[in-house]
C-alpha cells in the first residue's frame, strides 16, 4: 500500500472531469456558470422523513462558480438498506434474528463529533422499515443467505469480495472505516469513495441521460442544486454480467439493470449533510422506496489511503478451493 | 495543516479509537472463505507481511508436532484500517515470534482469518479485527 497525497488526488480527480466527461456523453462541458438556482428557503428531500432541519439557518460558503461548498473529507453514517429478517454471517457477531442490521447504523457516544440525532436513518420508506422487495427477490435473497456459508457458486458471494464496485447508492454506505472526498470545480460536483477509488462525476447541467444501452457500474449522474441540497438522479446502472444482479448490501439485497436513483445532499451544517436516496427498482422491489443517513466530516488530518481492491484479493481464490474441497469430498 | 508531533498522535489515535468503537465491520466473504468452527492458534516466526489490498497478509513459519515447518498465511484488516489503528510498515518483521489466533480458511490450507496477535510475552500487538470482521469477541 502506498500513501497518495490529497493534492495529487485532488489534480487526479479534477483533472479526470475535464479528460473524461466530454467524451462519455459526447457532450462539451458547460461554459460559464452551472445550473445553481437559489430558492428562497434551503429544500429537503421530497420522498420519507425530510431530512431534519438546524433550529438556525445555516450559510454555507459558496465555492466561486456559486455553488454550496461541500468540499472536504467525510465519513459515512446511518445509512442501511434497512432491517434484516435474516443475514449471511458476515463474522461480525451471532447471525440470524430480527434487528441484525446489514450494516453498522451505531456510533458510540464518546465518538470524535457530535452527531445530529434528529436526522433519519436507515429505511425510512417503506414505514416498517425493510426494502419492499418482489416475492421472487425476497426467495432469492433467502436462497442466497441459505447458501452464503458453502455458496454453490460465486453468484452466492457479494459481488463486492470480488472487488467489483460497489455501485450507486451503495458506494455511499460501504464500510465504516473509508472515507469519501467531495470536490467541486465550475459545473461539477466530484464525489470520490476511498474504497476502490470509485469516483462519481456529476454534471451540473441538463445534458441529456446516455443512452439506454450504455450500462456503467457507477451509472450516469446528474446533479442540481436547491439551496443547500444537491439532488442526484442516477441511472443507466450496470450489473455484474456473470450473476446479472448487483448486492445493495452485503445480505443479497438485489439490484437490476433497471435501478435508478435520486439522492439529496443536504448541508445541515459545517459537519453534516444530511443524505437520502429514494431507490426504484421495478425489476426487484414492488415500489419505490427511501434509505436515510449522513456524511459526517472527517477529522481535520484526515487522509486518503490507497485502495487498490484488486491489488491482492485472495477472497475469490480461497472461495474456488473450498468448492473445489467440498465437491471432491462428495465423490 | 501541521500539528505537533504529540497532537498528531493524539488525532490519529483518536481517530483509530473512533473507528473502532463503531460497530465491528463486516467481512464481504467471511462465512464463505472462513469457518466459524474452526479457531486456530498458531505460534511461529514472521516471514513477511503483505501490505495489500483489500486486507493485508502476514505469513509464519509454524513448526508442528511433528517437527515440520508450515508457513500459514494470516489475513487481517485492510491496510488503511490498520493504519488507522496505528500499525505502521515496520510494526512487524521477519523473524519476529508472534502467536495469532484466528478462523481457518474452509479450503483446507494453512491459512486463516486473525483475530489476535501477540508476542510470545503476551503483549498484544492488535486486539480486535474490526477491519478483518473476525468473529467479535469481548476483548
Amino acid at each position: 500500500m502506498s500513501r497518495t497525497s490529497r493534492p495529487f488526488i485532488t489534480l487526479l480527480i479534477v483533472g479526470g472531469v475535464l479528460a473524461t466527461s466530454a467524451p462519455i456523453t459526447g457532450q462539451q462541458a458547460p461554459a460559464g456558470a452551472p445550473a445553481v438556482s437559489k430558492p428562497a428557503a434551503p429544500a429537503v428531500s421530497k420522498p420519507g422523513a425530510p431530512a431534519a432541519r438546524p433550529s438556525k439557518p445555516w450559510t454555507p460558503k459558496r465555492t466561486p462558480d456559486g455553488q454550496p461548498d461541500l468540499q472536504g473529507y467525510w465519513q459515512t453514517q446511518g445509512t442501511s438498506t434497512g432491517r434484516q429478517d435474516r443475514n449471511i454471517d458476515l463474522g461480525n457477531g451471532k447471525p440470524g434474528g430480527d434487528g441484525f442490521w446489514a450494516y453498522g447504523t451505531g456510533w458510540s457516544s464518546d465518538q470524535q463529533r457530535q452527531l445530529p440525532n434528529n436526522l433519519p436513518r436507515g429505511v425510512i420508506d417503506p414505514p416498517d422499515g425493510r426494502v419492499p422487495l418482489l416475492p421472487w427477490a425476497a426467495a432469492a435473497k433467502s436462497e442466497i443467505i441459505d447458501n452464503a456459508e458453502n455458496p454453490r457458486s460465486l453468484a452466492d458471494v457479494d459481488p463486492h469480495a470480488r472487488c467489483l464496485s460497489s455501485g450507486v447508492p451503495r458506494t455511499n454506505y460501504a464500510l465504516g472505516y473509508v472515507g469519501y472526498q467531495f470536490m467541486q470545480s465550475p459545473g461539477y460536483v466530484v464525489l470520490y469513495t476511498e474504497l476502490s477509488h470509485q469516483t462519481r462525476i456529476i454534471p451540473l447541467d441538463d445534458r441529456p441521460h446516455l443512452g439506454k444501452d450504455i450500462k456503467l457500474f457507477l451509472g450516469d449522474s446528474h446533479g442540481k442544486w436547491e439551496g443547500n441540497t444537491l439532488t442526484v438522479r442516477t441511472k443507466n446502472l450496470r450489473v455484474p454480467a456473470s450473476t446479472g444482479f448487483g448486492w445493495l448490501d452485503m445480505q443479497a439485497t438485489l439490484y437490476s439493470d433497471q435501478l435508478e436513483v435520486v439522492e439529496t445532499y443536504t448541508l445541515v451544517d459545517r459537519d453534516t449533510i444530511a443524505y437520502q436516496a429514494v431507490v426504484t427498482d421495478p425489476k426487484v422491489a414492488s415500489r419505490p422506496w427511501t434509505m436515510a443517513g449522513m456524511f459526517i466530516r472527517a477529522v481535520d488530518d484526515y487522509e486518503v489511503y490507497e485502495y487498490a481492491c484488486h491489488e491482492g484479493n485472495k477472497a475469490i481464490t480461497n472461495i474456488r478451493e473450498s468448492i473445489e474441497l467440498r465437491n471432491s469430498s462428495k465423490k | 495543516m501541521s500539528l505537533p508531533v504529540a497532537q498528531r498522535t493524539f488525532v490519529v489515535a483518536a481517530l483509530a479509537l473512533a473507528l473502532c468503537q463503531m460497530s465491528v465491520a463486516a467481512h464481504h466473504a467471511f462465512s464463505a472463505e472462513f469457518d466459524r468452527e474452526k479457531p486456530v492458534k498458531v505460534q511461529g516466526k514472521v516471514t513477511k507481511m503483505e501490505w495489500v489490498n483489500p486486507h493485508a497478509w502476514l505469513y509464519l513459519d509454524v513448526v508442528g508436532d511433528d517437527g515440520k515447518t508450515v508457513n500459514w498465511g494470516i489475513e487481517l484488516g485492510a491496510p488503511n484500517a490498520l493504519v488507522r489503528r496505528g500499525w505502521r510498515t515496520d510494526a512487524v518483521k521477519a523473524g519476529v515470534d508472534l502467536v495469532i489466533e484466528g478462523y481457518q480458511a474452509k479450503n483446507g490450507k494453512s491459512v486463516a482469518n486473525g483475530r489476535n496477535v501477540k508476542f510470545p510475552d503476551g503483549r498484544e500487538l492488535f486486539v480486535g479485527s474490526a477491519g478483518t470482521g473476525a468473529p467479535s469477541d469481548s476483548k
